[in-house]
């Protein structure tokens, strides 16, 4: 745990910011990977590390930062559905009816698609829970976030590597 | 934690390979709502695709590319960050470019894309789907040659350890 103490810091501040409506829009599948470069600075600077780094720590720092960030981005997301019985989801209902009647498709297969679809709001309005935006947010967060936060460390440690590369030949 | 990857003589190119084939399967989720015409079980497909990308793109209407009653499910600026760096994967992984400074040109991406977004946002100028897509395609080029760059580095370390 201590390890990966500056994974924890930068996964939790990526996890809350994940459900921040505005800040959400702006900073879009940056998020993670800006999370991961936070964390891997963080953690050169608790172990006064200013040499090149390995690959291999970057990735395993930015997994382990995405993972913490899809635990905390679940929790809050689930929690704040459950208090607000209200979500992203419930906005995008009506642009999703929209689109579906567009679609050419045979009316049972479109009765079929928003059945499940009004099922799973309702749900969330009436008692603040879906089982199946559960498992769906849980799967997508972990799936996203982990891909992300290896993305973010690769590119991260390989950025500080070159930088101190560039360093070292002006000397 | 230690990380192995179990074949000893692991190909320098599954990796990247492998990324290509998510960078697809992103890039077709993006425009999956013209699948849907083609065939009925598409639909999940499509369903799916709106929920997975929601989670890597705002997805704010007046920024998405409408064809007719069809558009993506990525703005503008995220169509082409994820067809830029799939483009250039295909490049980079055809022929084999390895000595190539993209760290510059990531900085320059960067600030590009910045720029962009406060210019915008303060209007100088309204918002625009072309410099959008634009600036997102040449951070994607460019991230996706860092990455590929560091993939490279982070196998023969595996293979170092070994």
């Amino acid at each position: 745990m201590k390890k990966y103490i500056s994974s924890f810091i930068s996964g939790f501040g990526a996890g809350v910011l994940q459900i921040v409506p505005v800040l959400k829009n702006l900073a879009c599948c940056a998020l993670i990977p800006i999370a991961s470069y936070i964390a891997i600075l963080l953690d050169r600077r608790a172990n006064h590390d200013n040499g090149k780094m390995s690959l291999k720590k970057g990735l395993m720092i930015g997994l382990i930062t995405g993972l913490y960030a899809a635990v905390f981005g679940s929790i809050f997301d689930l929690l704040i559905t459950f208090i607000t019985r209200n979500n992203d989801f419930i906005f995008a209902i009506s642009q999703l009816q929209k689109v579906m009647n567009d679609f050419p498709l045979n009316e049972k297969l479109k009765q079929e698609v928003m059945t499940m679809i009004t099922g799973v709001a309702r749900d969330i309005q009436q008692y603040g829970f879906s089982a199946l935006y559960t498992v769906s947010i849980i799967m997508n967060n972990f799936i996203i976030n982990s891909i992300f936060g290896i993305v973010g460390g690769l590119i991260s440690s390989q950025i500080i590597n070159s930088r101190i590369n560039s360093d070292n030949s002006e000397f | 934690m230690h990380l192995q990857i179990p074949d000893k003589n692991v190909s320098n190119k599954i990796i990247p390979i492998s990324v290509l084939i998510l960078l697809s399967i992103i890039n077709l989720s993006n425009f999956s709502q013209f699948l849907v015409g083609t065939s009925d079980v598409f639909i999940y497909f499509y369903v799916a695709s709106q929920n997975l990308l929601s989670l890597i793109c705002h997805q704010q209407e007046s920024k998405l590319f409408d064809f007719g009653n069809y558009h993506s499910l990525l703005c503008s600026r995220c169509t082409g960050i994820y067809f830029g760096a799939f483009m250039n994967g295909i490049v980079i992984m055809i022929f084999e470019i390895k000595k190539f400074r993209w760290t510059k040109f990531f900085y320059f991406s960067i600030f590009l894309m910045i720029a962009d977004i406060i210019f915008y946002q303060l209007k100088f100028y309204d918002y625009s789907q072309i410099i959008a897509i634009a600036t997102g395609l040449i951070f994607g080029i460019t991230s996706i040659g860092i990455l590929f760059m560091a993939i490279d580095i982070l196998v023969k370390e595996f293979k170092g350890s070994e």
